[in-house]
């Protein structure tokens, strides 16, 4: 079975549980199943391919790789894309606010070091947690504040690579750091070094989604 | 004291809907101390209270910002959207200070399809709130938490006041007659709920 098959099993199964609970709880979010199936549409298995293609030969030429934090992670759809790609041994830390992304996020995936880690990026940052990574990746700028993806790049340690995504749709109102150009988010990010730069037009909502990866 | 706040975030409404809003009220509310909570402050003739940086928030989304313990409001507080028109005298409908207090959208009441479950539509709305400053704290910060995601879930506010389980009471009928609904005979105020209009 590929790996997108027992995604979206399991994903299936998540939902299931969802609504088998909901029969006797209340409580239960349904609009969690609607977020499942939103976390796995086109777009997304897209973008994050698109990323995993462009992130994949710069992982492959790193001397010394042990821990990816993936901040804004959501329910890990991208951990699982790279896993399928590198070795057992490496750490990926999905790092999100949400803290249902957790649970949800292990009933997709299991994975003993794909992990979940419930906490902001910034939080994470200001903590200099972020020293031990060699690879951090942030698919959702456009959810960011511009001065909190700085601080980002300037607390990780020197030498790890950052690869970031924004897109210039500015018509959903959580967007509140979109770039107009791939030009414009490279120059945002300041970095010294510009591995890869790259757009993926989405369609049929007609925006664009920047890729950068560097030091 | 009562403060009578505005907020103007983007370019959907100019500084002249807070300018023709703090006419309309002035003549029934004159001692209330009037603010625009704004990016923009170009043009806007009452006293301005700076957008927060962050969290960066777009739109109506603003007018959770107006609960936080940072903002600098003391004793009662009356919110506004802009799209209002005042027609008379609003004062023997605005009270419930002491609570969260929120338009009933009168012309949903009674309809079912308001009611389906998880399309998360609610029988309230926001564009008139009452309330006193430093007392509803707890909706900034519960929005705070998982603020994405309850923008994701919620189309604005209103749901997410009413299916996050804020504490609320509703303003006497009367207050509102929503423009592009049936009317409410008499009403004080028009809201134009977005509906372009002229001022």
């Amino acid at each position: 079975m590929s790996y997108k098959e027992d995604l979206y099993k399991n994903c299936l199964k998540a939902i299931e549980k969802l609504y088998e609970d909901s029969k006797y709880n209340s409580e239960i979010d349904l609009f969690r199943s609607f977020d499942i199936i939103n976390s796995v549409n086109t777009n997304q298995l897209a973008s994050k391919e698109h990323l995993t293609k462009a992130v994949f030969p710069i992982i492959n030429s790193m001397k010394y790789l042990t821990h990816i934090a993936i901040l804004g992670s959501w329910y890990g759809l991208l951990g699982i894309m790279l896993r399928q790609h590198i070795s057992d041994e490496i750490y990926i830390d999905n790092i999100d606010s949400d803290p249902e992304t957790k649970f949800i996020g292990k009933r997709l995936h299991k994975h003993d070091r794909n992990r979940f880690i419930v906490g902001d990026a910034v939080g994470y940052t200001l903590n200099d947690k972020l020293k031990k990574y060699q690879l951090i990746i942030n698919t959702s700028c456009e959810h960011m504040e511009q001065e909190d993806l700085l601080l980002i790049t300037q607390a990780k340690h020197r030498n790890a690579v950052i690869c970031f995504q924004s897109n210039n749709y500015f018509s959903i109102d959580s967007h509140i750091n979109c770039s107009n150009s791939l030009e414009e988010f490279e120059n945002s990010l300041n970095l010294i070094d510009i591995m890869h730069a790259s757009t993926l037009e989405v369609k049929p909502e007609n925006y664009e989604r920047y890729t950068v990866i560097g030091r | 004291m009562l403060n009578i706040i505005f907020v103007k975030h983007g370019d959907k409404y100019s500084a002249e809907y807070v300018n023709t809003l703090h006419k309309q009220l002035l003549s029934y509310y004159p001692d209330a101390m009037y603010h625009c909570y704004t990016e923009s402050p170009d043009g806007v003739d009452i006293p301005v209270i700076p957008i927060f940086k962050k969290p960066s928030l777009r739109k109506w989304w603003n007018k959770l910002a107006l609960f936080s313990a940072d903002m600098p409001l003391e004793g009662r507080c009356l919110y506004l959207d802009l799209d209002m028109k005042v027609i008379s005298d609003p004062r023997p409908f605005i009270s419930g200070f002491k609570n969260l207090t929120i338009l009933e959208s009168y012309w949903k009441v009674g309809n079912p399809k308001y009611s389906i479950k998880h399309a998360y539509d609610v029988y309230i709305n926001s564009s008139v709130i009452a309330w006193t400053a430093g007392e509803q704290t707890h909706v900034w910060e519960h929005f705070c938490t998982n603020k994405d995601y309850f923008m994701r879930k919620y189309a604005g506010i209103d749901r997410f006041l009413v299916h996050e389980n804020i504490p609320h009471k509703t303003f006497p009928d009367g207050l509102i007659n929503s423009v592009g609904n049936p009317p409410n005979k008499a009403a004080a105020i028009d809201m134009y709920n977005g509906i372009t209009y002229e001022l």
